[in-house]
């Protein structure tokens, strides 16, 4: 892909969510109480309409915009991005349910395992153990701050 | 005389001078380690500030900036590799010297000069800070609308290669923070009925996501993990200058720090534009010009002291007027605001303590960071070397319960599961996230400012044009953008900060940090 067609893509997308944004701010945030003074849907609609004019601006004067093109995405950054998103919502699931003392290690030793190739099992499993402890330690025993509570099972 | 006195007390209080010294320890170590920095160090600290005394969660932000910024010349003259986009020019002469064994000269004169430049942009900033505060205080609601549209404009100079992205990203950031229950009417924005969309993006939240989860994603994707070859560097000890090269460098080093603060104190300028003007200030007023590029010490003091008097510049704007002028000074104006306190004209009157607390809170951290690198720089070294997987499991383990211990709740969690994952488009787009951050802190005082002016001029937007201060501040406005426009315009081959792009920087802060 060039630096033409990535802008013109790019300004079509931007383009197209400030059109949804706009629509959405008119259908969804009331008027201002006050006749002939800017209200609370004032704001979100002046930057919609920037944003769809820079848009346009991405779709029509591609060539001078300096754009780097990015990279093509590779079948390794799909697999590493998809997992990142994967583990994290996962840990945020099992953080909700089974609560942090038990979520911490799973998710350590998921990307010791998996996302790293760690082939260590005590290195994996120390480290498992030793990050939620530090946590533990500096957030609650530290801070008096609270770490997530499971629903399921809670050890805290 | 009694408020300098309290001031001075809470930042030599137990808790303040352990969090400055824990901060700036940190801030060497991220600012250090290739491929992690200071701003993420800050993200991650940010939650924690929440349950300490404000002196102590100031103290630890503090130290990890100004920590940050002195760290990034260990992995610059050592590696080669700027540990910060400051730090870039300092490789130019930084890592000859090490490579013909004067490494230990280097960080020698890296350290002193780096103290000396945060040092006397402080001694600037407490004069300069609390005359631009008296004189904010007579804004109103159109001044302050003028002062925040000229704090945005900065957008242009965090805009990487392309000022529409920037703009873009800016809008992008401004957006984000319309969502929640208007501040003026407390009508729902953009909530669609869900409770927890009330209270709005979440600013903590979202740089959170935006900074850290990026980086996560860089950690898992680089095959190495991130591993450095230290070699013979392990057993390296700082060497500081002689008297008679402090001699022969003073007059430039002054120079060099005078051009830092100034520099630091335009938002959006900030430390790599100061260590190149610095460094070609040295070059160009230099006997020996052809020795730089060569190991020159000088080519290592100027853009030192400069980056780091950056550090007191960019203070100055943040404290005085609210705006901040970088991502870092960002995070640190959310820390302000957890504990209460609104950064701004009212905050010399109403706190003008925790300023002085703050200001001896910088000196005491450049002492604590002069410290540490002089007798620990060994150990401190060999963290340079740190696996990529425990840096990969305790970044993500800290995101989430970062995120949740800010409000106690999941959603949060979540959000900043969202947030990083915007953040991670925006960088494979080559949109700066900089700038989103800006518009984040910056847009809700827009929007109130802007709606407020109005409303008391009867919706005329004369009012806007009806006193020097916002015509002043309006024109500075268009004037940093048309500058901007116009030098991309006549060369948009080359982006506006492109003195700042070496061959082997690393990520800037995934979003140009500095």
């Amino acid at each position: 892909m060039n630096a033409g067609k990535f802008s013109r893509g790019l300004g079509i997308v931007l383009t197209l969510f400030a059109a949804g944004w706009v629509a959405t701010v008119l259908y969804t945030i009331p008027e201002s109480h006050i006749p002939g003074t800017p209200g609370p849907r004032t704001f979100p609609l002046l930057l919609g309409t920037i944003l769809g004019f820079l848009g346009l601006v991405l779709v029509f004067s591609p060539a001078k915009l300096c754009l780097d093109v990015p990279s093509a995405i590779t079948n390794r950054e799909v697999k590493v991005v998809g997992g990142t998103f994967l583990v994290l919502f996962g840990y945020a699931f099992l953080l909700g349910k089974i609560g942090f003392v038990l979520a911490t290690p799973l998710v350590v030793i998921l990307v010791f395992k998996v996302m790293m190739g760690i082939r260590s099992w005590t290195k994996t499993l120390a480290t498992a153990i030793i990050i939620p402890a530090v946590c533990w330690l500096i957030f609650v025993q530290g801070f008096e701050a609270n770490l997530p509570r499971g629903t399921w099972l809670n050890l805290l | 005389m009694e408020t300098i006195l309290s001031g001075l007390q809470q930042a030599l209080s137990m808790e303040a001078l352990l969090a400055v010294f824990i901060g700036s320890v940190l801030g060497l170590i991220f600012g250090a380690i290739p491929g992690l920095t200071y701003s993420l160090v800050l993200v991650l600290l940010l939650p924690l500030t929440f349950a300490m005394p404000t002196e102590a969660g100031m103290g630890l932000l503090l130290g990890c900036y100004l920590g940050g910024m002195t760290g990034g010349s260990v992995s610059a003259i050592l590696l080669g590799i700027p540990g910060t986009p400051s730090a870039a020019a300092t490789v130019m002469d930084g890592y000859p010297m090490a490579r013909r064994n004067e490494a230990g000269k280097a960080l020698g004169t890296a350290l002193f000069v780096s103290v000396f430049g945060g040092l006397f942009s402080l001694i600037i900033m407490v004069f300069v800070a609390s005359y631009i505060a008296d004189v904010a205080l007579a804004f109103g609601p159109a001044e302050i609308f003028a002062l925040v549209l000229f704090g945005l404009s900065t957008i242009c100079g965090l805009s990487e290669r392309s000022l529409t992205l920037g703009l873009v990203a800016g809008v992008l950031g401004l957006m984000l923070m319309t969502i929640g229950l208007d501040p003026l009417t407390g009508v729902q924005r953009l909530t669609f009925g869900f409770t927890d969309m009330m209270q709005g993006v979440n600013l903590v939240v979202a740089m959170i996501g935006l900074f850290a989860i990026p980086q996560l994603v860089d950690t898992f994707l680089s095959k190495d993990g991130n591993k450095v070859d230290l070699g013979k560097f392990g057993k390296v000890r700082c060497t500081l200058p002689t008297w008679q090269e402090c001699r022969q460098n003073l007059g430039l080093v002054t120079r060099c720090s005078a051009m830092g603060t100034g520099i630091g104190a335009i938002p959006g300028a900030g430390g790599p534009i100061a260590a190149f003007l610095a460094y070609a200030h040295a070059k160009r007023f230099s006997k020996n010009p052809e020795n730089f590029g060569k190991g020159e010490i000088a080519g290592v003091a100027a853009p030192e002291s400069a980056n780091n008097a950056v550090t007191g510049g960019t203070l100055i704007p943040l404290l005085s007027l609210g705006i901040p002028g970088d991502p870092a000074t960002a995070i640190m104006l959310g820390g302000l605001l957890i504990h209460g306190l609104q950064p701004g004209p009212l905050l010399f009157q109403t706190n003008l303590d925790t300023v002085y607390a703050i200001y001896a809170m910088v000196a005491i951290s450049y002492i604590a960071i002069f410290a540490v690198q002089l007798w620990g720089i060994r150990l401190f070294v060999k963290v340079l070397a740190v696996p990529g997987e425990y840096l990969a499991a305790s970044i993500l383990v800290l995101c989430a319960i970062g995120a949740f211990a800010i409000r106690n709740s999941m959603f949060d969690v979540y959000m900043m599961i969202g947030m990083g994952a915007f953040g991670y488009v925006l960088k494979r787009l080559g949109i700066p996230i900089a700038p989103v951050v800006l518009g984040m802190v910056l847009g809700e005082i827009l929007d109130t400012n802007y709606r407020t002016a109005l409303i008391m001029s009867n919706n005329s937007h004369a009012t806007f044009f009806e006193s020097w201060t916002a015509m002043i501040l309006l024109g500075l406005t268009a004037l940093t953008i048309i500058t901007q426009v116009v030098k991309r315009c006549r060369n948009p081959a080359i982006p506006a900060n492109d003195e700042t792009t070496i061959p082997n920087a690393k990520n800037a802060d995934g979003a140009s940090a500095h």
